[in-house]
């Protein structure tokens, strides 16, 4: 390109500056507020001028007389100019939000499942990031993820609050934990204190549905305690998990038919014991390793309550049950289905499927890719003195293996087991210690509103959020209501260490497989199960050696070598 | 760019025939080691190479800016006090052409030294860790904008003054600045508050390095580091314009 000609257009460009100046004037006087077309002007104009200025110098000499003070001014007008432009340019790029995932795993790209929520908002949403000092790297993870989720909608807007320095807002919205995330739709909110997709994702559809699920403990059968115990032999982390997952917790008496509310510090509710009547559409039942028999009337009340579309997780307690004639008769509650519990335990003679050095400390493989063990692969799941479920030929139901012992296990069927050997009567490997089961509803479930959705503020849930859930049980989550029908799902468990403290508290695979198995119960979580996209991380091991080299490599050979050879290269030189 | 290319190859064998490079390298390299070190040994028994490098990568970019900030002092400055920046001014080459070659052979040391901090990676892989390795160039491509602003700005604290201490004072001093702009005044958080917070967060060198470092980079944050590029070398241009009465 000539010099004249790259002049011509700095002049050409120059002459538009002026027109520009005046609508980008205009249009700051009538919106009053520098939006993004604003800005767009402006940053169009500063090019123009730097162009101009840059490519016609002699103007500026003319008018201003003495060269070396021209050449300053024109300098000057030049740097401000490109100052004006980038700063312009990148208050601009603000708006936009791409990022570039680099991770295999795609740790930083949202799911399919969060962008189909996303896309389903029908009205405006503000998600609201509360945190403090301490949990500014968790509020910087949840604005990311928000302005993620943000760039697809354009129903959604963002904010952080810092909660020590605004605690009259704190109080509004009632916030109980740091940080915590309050989606607000209209009058509704729901609040999270976990900042992961799924949290995050599964709360903007209960903000949308406006539904709230209910997971009802059993008592009264020496089951697993809601109560810290030293043991381990507890369900705390499990009632922290899921009410850190927006579901409404509550301990069941299935004697007297009556619900408390559950906290996962065994700090027991002072709140009086009110009537539930088990509804199909919105509760989960968790019976966690009972020892005493049901009643026949508790037997009725919970397979109506299956058969009706019903929704379970049992776990069988093989140590708490070796006495045949008291052992508990939970395989009554699956006769319909045709599924059982086995009366033994579980010996893992492959050292690699088991933990500390125990034949009956099971390290399973994860079988199946749905809903529940899709999300799995590279975890380990633990699961302590189990016994093996078995499924009848002529059962109907639609049972996945989730968790199997290798080839070289079997199930001791004498119990107490009198010796670790195969015996006779035992029953060969490989054995299903957890397994789903699934099959359409033999009864019709009761209307939505024959039930009081009695559904208490949880420490994860406003009081505001629970009352419109309540209030607005619709149907989007109960199929029944929806006009389709519902289905019996029940997750059978061979052991219920797999959900107690003593493992749940450390092992990341029984949280992951215990979340995605509740979501699974949550037939209206169908659509929204995010498989946990954990970095791709393969720990090393590093003795003290290995530490001590690394620090005298780093920290003292690197720099050495390289004044070595800065020093050969002074030599050369001389 | 014949001009650049040779400006920039006699920079490099100005920065290589004058032990203050190998010095400054072993400096930053010693700085660098100890520091990775302190992420190797943070947990007892197990490394993780990823969350290593994350840590080092993010955490690093302070001695690197001081690096290169010292190592670009003497690229004008050194030419003005001997005069060859006027024999090098009347010659027939552009003066962007002469800032450019300057920051690419600035840039060419930059990146030899970076390379030689592959060694940690090749340390933990003898040891059994696995690299994810998304993150782990991104994490360099973050240090390496990084390192380029210091350069671009070590040469324009370079081009105001013809002492070379002067100018390592203001080059230093301004990078610290903008490395802890947002730490320094902003105490509410990365999005809360006033503009002005968020203008100074935003502003500062430290806020961007996160989103190279946990292997996400964003659009914006790389666009912010090659704009402060364009913005500090374009002022030198300007400089070396105005100083020539053009």
């Amino acid at each position: 390109m000539s010099r004249s000609l790259i002049k011509q257009i700095g002049r050409l460009l120059g002459f538009l500056a002026a027109p520009l100046l005046v609508v980008v004037i205009i249009g700051l006087v009538a919106v009053r507020r520098f939006e993004w077309y604003i800005l767009l002007g402006l940053l169009v104009l500063a090019i123009c001028v730097a162009v101009f200025a840059a490519t016609n110098p002699e103007i500026w000499q003319r008018r201003l007389g003495r060269q070396r003070v021209s050449s300053t001014i024109s300098g000057i007008v030049v740097i401000v100019a490109l100052l004006g432009i980038i700063v312009l340019a990148n208050v601009l790029l603000q708006r936009t939000n791409v990022q570039f995932d680099l991770t295999k795993n795609k740790n930083f790209t949202i799911s399919d499942s969060s962008v189909k929520v996303l896309e389903t908002l029908k009205q405006p949403v503000t998600a609201t990031i509360f945190y403090s000092q301490n949990t500014q790297t968790q509020q910087q993870s949840a604005s990311d993820l928000l302005k993620q989720y943000a760039a697809r909608t354009d129903k959604l807007q963002v904010q952080s609050i810092n909660a020590e320095l605004d605690p009259i807002a704190v109080q509004r919205y009632g916030i109980k934990s740091d940080p915590a995330v309050v989606f607000e739709m209209g009058t509704r909110r729901e609040q999270v204190s976990s900042v992961d997709e799924q949290t995050l994702t599964r709360a903007l559809l209960r903000l949308e549905t406006g539904v709230t699920r209910r997971v009802l403990i059993t008592t009264g059968h020496q089951e697993l305690s809601t109560t810290v115990a030293q043991t381990g032999n507890s369900l705390s982390t499990a009632v922290q998990a899921l009410t850190d997952n927006n579901f409404t917790v509550e301990v069941y008496n299935t004697a007297t038919g009556t619900s408390t509310p559950a906290t996962s510090t065994g700090a027991a509710a002072p709140a009086a014991a009110t009537p539930v009547n088990l509804n199909p559409n919105n509760d989960i039942l968790l019976i966690a390793g009972p020892r005493g028999k049901f009643s026949d009337e508790e037997k009725t009340r919970i397979t109506t309550f299956l058969r009706q579309g019903g929704k379970a997780m049992i776990a069988y307690d093989i140590a708490g049950n070796q006495e045949a004639a008291q052992a508990t008769n939970v395989n009554d509650l699956l006769a319909d289905w045709k599924v059982s519990f086995s009366r033994g335990v579980i010996v893992e003679q492959d050292p690699t499927k088991r933990a500390q050095q125990s034949p009956t400390f099971l390290v399973p493989d994860i079988t199946g890719s749905g809903d529940i063990t899709g999300g799995l692969q590279g975890q380990n799941v633990f699961v302590l003195q189990a016994t093996g479920i078995n499924k009848d030929p002529a059962s109907t139901a639609n049972l996945n293996e989730l968790l199997k012992t290798s080839q070289n296990s079997y199930l001791k069927t004498t119990i107490p087991p009198q010796t670790a050997e195969f015996e006779q009567n035992d029953v060969r490997g490989p054995l299903v210690v957890a397994a789903s089961i699934e099959q359409p509803a033999s009864q019709p479930a009761p209307a939505p509103n024959a039930t009081p959705a009695t559904t208490p503020g949880t420490p994860g849930a406003t009081t505001a959020a629970a009352t419109t859930a309540a209030a607005t049980a619709t149907p989007a989550a109960g199929g029944a209501a929806s006009g389709q029908p519902l289905n019996t799902r029940i997750v059978l468990l061979g052991s219920p260490s797999v959900i107690s403290d003593q493992v749940l508290s450390q092992a990341i695979g029984n949280n992951t497989f215990f979340i995605n198995a509740m979501n699974y119960l949550n037939e209206s979580a169908n659509n929204i199960v995010i498989t946990s996209r954990t970095a791709d991380n393969v720990p090393f091991t590093v003795n003290s050696s290995q530490s001590s080299l690394t620090f005298w490599f780093s920290f003292l050979g690197l720099p050495v070598i390289i004044l070595l050879i800065g020093l050969y290269a002074w030599w050369k030189r001389r | 760019m014949k001009n650049t290319y040779y400006i920039t190859q006699r920079e490099l064998y100005a920065y290589f025939a004058s032990p203050i490079a190998y010095i400054m390298m072993a400096f930053f390299l010693a700085f660098s080691g100890a520091l990775f070190s302190i992420f190797f040994n943070q947990s007892p028994s197990t490394a993780e190479l990823n969350t290593i490098m994350r840590g080092w990568s993010g955490s690093v970019g302070f001695f690197l800016l001081i690096f290169v900030s010292i190592i670009t002092i003497r690229l004008i400055a050194e030419e003005q006090r001997t005069g060859t920046l006027e024999l090098l001014l009347t010659s027939p080459v552009r003066d962007w052409e002469v800032v450019l070659g300057k920051f690419l052979a600035t840039a060419v040391l930059l990146l030899l030294t970076l390379a030689f901090t592959f060694f940690y990676i090749l340390l933990m892989v003898m040891f059994g860790g696995r690299p994810d390795w998304g993150p782990v160039l991104s994490g360099y491509l973050g240090l390496f904008l990084v390192g380029g602003v210091a350069a671009a700005f070590g040469i324009l604290a370079s081009s105001l003054t013809q002492s070379q201490a002067v100018a390592a004072v203001i080059g230093i001093l301004v990078c610290i600045v903008l490395w802890f702009l947002g730490p320094l005044f902003v105490t509410s958080g990365p999005t809360s508050g006033d503009w002005w917070s968020v203008a100074l967060n935003y502003a500062s060198l430290q806020s961007h390095v996160d989103s190279f470092s946990r292997g996400s980079p964003d659009l914006k944050d790389i666009f912010y580091y090659v704009t402060l590029i364009i913005l500090f070398l374009g002022i030198t241009v300007q400089i070396l314009k105005m100083r020539r009465g053009e």
